[in-house]
């Protein structure tokens, strides 16, 4: 054999997507249902592209739901290749600790736990879902984490499913309301979810306009460049029949 | 129209129109597709309409002009034909990268679906550096910069080194830059930190960091020092752009690779020679990173691997390939044997030595780098059929050669005949006293 089939993959580093899906008893039926279908559309079967033959980072996922507590969706031995997600659908029940998931973040979020690599690690990206209030006393956790440097330095975007979402409290979460994204139908969800994990998570060639920004304008561009994205295909998609638009307020 | 649909038609400006087949994929700029233009297929790149940064007719226009002057070689997929503006949109054809091509990026990493690309050769590898260096050095020659070189830029034939380079479409005369800045981790330092636009000493520092990875795989840049647990924007400016370090810098150890990552490095890194270290640590030195001493220039890259390329043959012993250094006994870095100095061409003019041993090519870059060319072989090796042990160099080049024997007399050696390897024997490869090498027996 010679040398050159000895040859490595070239080391990367790490990137972790957080997922904090909020699955209290307000998301069941249609919603939970939506998030299932999106979440295991978007994990299972499109971002693995995204992950194949990826020189610039080790993408790696953690799911989280939480409801009345929360608990870790992937293997609680730390984050997984997109590729090996095997997604069991969440159910629906309970309040809305979301201060509680705050504070499950914040262990994992460190060198010791969820980011633990040679190879160093990116900025982790974080999204959370939600569609109501907390019930816990979810500032308390959410001051918490927000003093873990691995979380200020995230990118952390936050999607509202429906208008009964606690908009303000999302925007406390992600540092800015630009960065909340509010959808009112599955599509879009899934679309999003898409669209956002493999933006978020993406490296390209940087504009020159792209000088250096805190991660909150960085979260805020995310959301900005999906948005634009979502509107320039929805031009092409007016007349096909789809459902894009379809209002599904009786949630 | 943001995006394209399969059947739709976009009018081309010089006349016709492309009709959509299918969609090859997606990235930040734009969407290829596959696309039939006058009974033939093309590569449509189709831009998002977000994609020109504020100045969408300069980047049209700078298309169009590219398209006028050509491709600078084969090498470049470059733009063939440019569509009529659409919806605020627009996109220019290109040939379809053949099979058996490869993306550098496969180079350095596999997937589920595809496992990690080899090259079939040290040879092929050579070949794969001198024809992405040389395609470079026709691009800068012709005024152009790249200003964007990435692992996404690349298609690589394993098997020979033949190399395509693809995304020409920010490709710009001296002095302009359309908006692109780079990508992270290909960026020379100076376009990091912003000092300036990219330009052709960026694309000279890219251009390194494409050579060191198709050699070592890792980064030339990462090591103990540029790995933080958290690496944040603030970071990659200090590590990529205002302090960089290489992980093999001579004097500066904080960087060395760190253990456990460092397979590729151990390798390869000990079985060049030593001027192809030294090019590197040059390359990656504080003083060029920082630009305050020149960039190696592609010139001085391509000395360096056309010598190995004549310097690359196989191990008599196992029959792998080794390198043969022309000073002194070699060791062949696959079955560790000792293998005996060979006989030397030592040439006047640069004090190259080369070694010669059965099947050693000599290219007419060795002989004489004026002539830019980078393909035609001019001298090669062969045993004698009735004394394997005798060994001669057969003139295959389109020149007669002079041979000056040392008692002073001259004979002239005709295409296709043999000298044999003789201490002392002086061969004048052009005839015309500028390309003179001896043989050291």
């Amino acid at each position: 054999m010679s040398l050159l089939d000895q040859i490595a993959p070239a080391p990367k580093k790490v990137m972790v997507l957080f997922y904090l899906v909020d699955t209290s008893g307000s998301m069941s039926g249609d919603k939970i249902g939506a998030v299932n279908s999106a979440m295991e559309e978007a994990i299972v079967s499109d971002l693995p592209d995204i992950s194949s033959a990826n020189d610039d980072a080790d993408i790696r996922v953690a799911i989280m739901q939480f409801a009345s507590g929360c608990s870790w969706i992937t293997p609680t031995s730390g984050p997984v290749a997109i590729g090996d997600v095997v997604w069991t659908d969440l159910q629906a029940n309970g309040l809305t600790d979301l201060g509680a998931a705050c504070l499950e973040l914040d262990k994992k979020l460190s060198r010791h736990e969820y980011l633990q690599s040679i190879t160093g690690a990116y900025a982790p990206v974080i999204l959370l879902f939600s569609d109501g209030a907390p019930t816990d006393n979810w500032e308390n956790g959410l001051m918490t984490l927000q003093e873990n440097n691995w979380f200020k330095n995230a990118i952390k975007i936050a999607i509202a499913i429906g208008d009964d979402a606690e908009k303000g409290v999302l925007a406390k979460f992600t540092g800015t309301s630009e960065a909340v994204i509010t959808v009112h139908d599955k599509n879009t969800l899934k679309t999003l979810i898409r669209k956002v994990s493999v933006r978020a998570s993406e490296f390209q060639s940087h504009p020159k306009t792209d000088v250096i920004k805190t991660p909150e304008q960085e979260s805020q561009d995310v959301v900005k460049a999906v948005i634009t994205e979502i509107k320039e295909e929805n031009v092409n998609t007016d007349n096909d029949g789809s459902s894009f638009d379809e209002d599904w307020g009786d949630w | 129209m943001a995006t394209l649909k399969i059947g739709d038609t976009v009018k081309m400006k010089s006349g016709g129109s492309a009709k959509v087949l299918a969609e090859f994929g997606s990235g930040g700029q734009g969407t290829v597709y596959k696309v039939n233009y006058n009974g033939k297929e093309y590569a449509l790149k189709w831009y998002h309409s977000n994609a020109f940064y504020g100045k969408e007719d300069e980047f049209y226009t700078n298309l169009e002009n590219n398209i006028m002057k050509g491709a600078p070689t084969e090498a470049f997929l470059w733009p063939l034909g440019i569509t009529e503006k659409q919806n605020g949109s627009f996109g220019y054809i290109m040939d379809i990268y053949p099979d058996g091509y490869e993306e550098l990026t496969n180079f350095f990493v596999g997937s589920k679906k595809k496992p990690q690309v080899r090259f079939k050769s040290f040879a092929a590898l050579i070949t794969a550096a001198i024809n992405i260096i040389q395609a470079f050095r026709e691009l800068h020659n012709r005024g152009y910069s790249y200003q964007d070189i990435n692992n996404g830029n690349f298609f690589i034939d394993p098997a020979n080194g033949r190399v395509l380079i693809c995304d020409n479409d920010n490709v710009s005369p001296y002095g302009t830059n359309l908006g692109i800045r780079g990508k992270q981790r290909w960026m020379a330092p100076e376009i990091v930190t912003l000092q300036c636009d990219p330009d052709k000493q960026s694309d000279r520092f890219s251009l390194a960091v494409v050579l060191f990875r198709l050699l070592f795989i890792n980064h030339p840049l990462e090591g103990r020092y540029s790995t933080p647990p958290c690496m944040t924007k603030a970071l990659e400016k200090k590590y990529y752009g205002t302090e960089p370090i290489f992980v093999f810098d001579p004097t500066d150890t904080r960087n060395r690779p760190i253990p456990g990552t460092d397979h590729n490095l151990k390798l390869f890194w000990g079985i060049y020679p030593e001027y192809i270290r030294e090019i590197f640590c040059r390359a990656f030195s504080q003083d060029v990173m920082l630009k305050r001493k020149p960039r190696v220039l592609e010139k001085e890259w391509l000395d360096a691997f056309f010598r190995l390329r004549a310097e690359t043959g196989t191990c008599p012993v196992c029959q792998k390939e080794m390198f043969y250094a022309a000073e002194k006994e070699n060791c062949c870095f696959e079955c560790g044997k000792r293998i005996p100095q060979t006989a030397r061409l030592v040439f006047k003019n640069d004090s190259l030595s080369l070694s010669l041993f059965t099947h050693m090519k000599v290219y007419l870059w060795n002989v004489d780098t004026s002539m830019q060319d980078i393909e035609t072989v001019v001298g090669e090796v062969v045993e004698n059929t009735k004394n394997p042990n005798l060994l001669g160099m057969r003139n295959v080049s389109a020149y007669t050669w002079m041979i000056t024997l040392p008692d002073n007399t001259q004979r002239q050696l005709e295409p296709g005949s043999v000298v044999p390897l003789k201490n002392g024997f002086v061969i004048d490869f052009m005839n015309n006293k500028r390309a003179i090498a001896t043989i050291e027996a």
